[in-house]
């Protein structure tokens, strides 16, 4: 009886001596697998090109300065998501606004749109127009889609994007377009208008609500 | 009685095990977070429609700017963050430029050292990778004038050492300009500090890699390594 306890109290204590280790070297390992990192998630969504993208960056690949380098994901008009490298090989003009701006974006469209106008009918599947809400808080995708049918504004050359406070601030900083919310919940902001070329390097930019159409119209062509 | 020996030693070393794994754990090199609690800060320079006071909701903030150390992680992981593949449309050319290569940091550049010779678009690509955001303007003069974030780096490099906010550019819009009257137009003119911060954000574009620039990150929750390192404090 004597030898029994012997031999089971230190088993005992044993088995939970190996149980506190097991469950301290398991928050242990947690800890060195986060200890590489400073913060907690690492949420990095890698994209995979399709076959076609590929080729198409080797083209424009050569262009430190393309804006198409932002791997940011957007929603459009549709819910659909996209990058903007989608539009490599257009001409594409672009004006970042938000739908419930009361002056400035209105006549930005507008001038867009006469642009749009100019261009002859055959040649429009070369250019594309993209509105980028700078107001990603009210405009939804939903909400970009009601400002494009008030506008009436041709589907198959226009895109809406809608993307987070991060990525509307990175491609914001991208072509020099600032602005900032006030306590109306409006926003101040540059009236830019931004043209890149088909591998998505800026050719030309539009300051200002002044310029008239053949304006626009040299600078969509250089 | 053998088997009880042999049980206690096993205990032992099991004990001593469990001893050593703990104390590994507890000497972590987390770059610490302070919680700023919130508050209203009066902004140097306004612009129409801005508030007097600005609300400042509590955030947490590093105590310290990212280190050397700490960068090189992250662009072991995002190789696209390296020194030879970065794209210049995202850092200009003196982007690392004092790191001897994509992943040596060499004899001149200490670990432990805040990283500077960064973009805006790096620096926000890490906080990013960190589970973190950069802080905005207001919030890093909050903490500051709070004296929550101070200076004891700067004595160490024994010059002024600015650090990058997510909207950098855009706290003073229609002041382009800061120089001649528009500095009369400053709540406190006597703040000289704060307007050289100022006025020297404003002359950043994003890309740019400066010697004396780097950055420190924030967040709005109390995510695991802040919440540590917060009752450590």
């Amino acid at each position: 009886m004597k030898n029994y306890l012997i031999g089971f109290v230190p088993a005992a204590l044993l088995a939970i001596a190996v149980i506190t280790y097991v469950n301290n070297s398991s928050v242990n390992s947690n800890y060195n697998n986060n200890q590489a990192k400073p913060g907690i998630t690492v949420n990095i969504v890698e994209s995979k090109p399709d076959e076609c993208c590929k080729i198409q960056e080797s083209a424009g690949v050569h262009s430190e300065n393309s804006i198409y380098q932002l791997s940011s994901t957007w929603k459009d008009q549709n819910g659909n998501s996209i990058q903007l490298k989608k539009f490599q090989g257009k001409k594409v003009v672009l004006a970042m606004i938000y739908s419930s701006c009361p002056t400035a974006c209105p006549v930005i469209v507008n001038n867009m749109q006469k642009l749009e106008a100019s261009i002859p009918k055959k040649d429009l599947a070369y250019y594309h127009f993209i509105l980028v809400s700078i107001d990603p808080d009210r405009d939804t995708p939903q909400r970009l889609m009601q400002f494009a049918s008030g506008k009436s504004l041709n589907m198959t050359t226009w895109t809406l994007l809608t993307g987070s406070k991060d990525d509307v601030a990175e491609l914001a900083e991208l072509i020099g377009f600032k602005y900032k919310k006030n306590s109306q919940g409006n926003f101040i902001h540059s009236n830019l208008i931004t043209f890149l070329d088909k591998y998505g390097v800026i050719m030309d930019q539009s300051e200002g609500l002044e310029q008239s159409n053949q304006e626009l119209l040299t600078m969509l062509n250089k | 009685m053998k088997f009880g020996r042999l049980n206690i030693v096993l205990l032992l070393i099991a004990l001593t095990a469990g001893l050593l794994a703990k104390s590994k754990s507890a000497s972590n090199n987390l770059p610490k977070m302070i919680l700023i609690s919130g508050g209203y800060y009066l902004p140097l320079f306004k612009d129409d429609g801005d508030a007097v006071k600005e609300f400042i909701r509590p955030f947490y903030l590093n105590t310290h700017p990212v280190t050397n150390g700490e960068y090189l992680e992250f662009v072991k992981e995002n190789s696209q963050w390296q020194k030879s593949k970065v794209k210049r449309v995202f850092a200009d050319q003196n982007y690392l430029r004092k790191w001897k290569g994509d992943l040596e940091l060499g004899k001149d550049v200490k670990a432990e050292d805040p990283v500077c010779n960064v973009s805006w678009f790096a620096a926000n690509a890490y906080c990013r990778w960190a589970g973190k955001r950069l802080p905005t303007v207001f919030e890093w003069e909050f903490a500051l004038s709070k004296k929550m974030i101070g200076y004891s780096v700067n004595l160490k490099l024994k010059r002024t050492f600015y650090e990058w906010a997510f909207d950098f550019n855009r706290t003073n819009f229609q002041a382009n300009s800061l120089c001649g009257g528009a500095g009369s137009s400053a709540n406190d003119p006597k703040n000289y500090s704060a307007f050289l911060r100022f006025s020297f954000r404003n002359t950043l574009n994003a890309n740019y890699c400066l010697d004396d620039l780097g950055f420190r990150c924030a967040s709005n929750e109390v995510n695991f390594n802040a919440k540590k390192d917060y009752s450590e404090n």
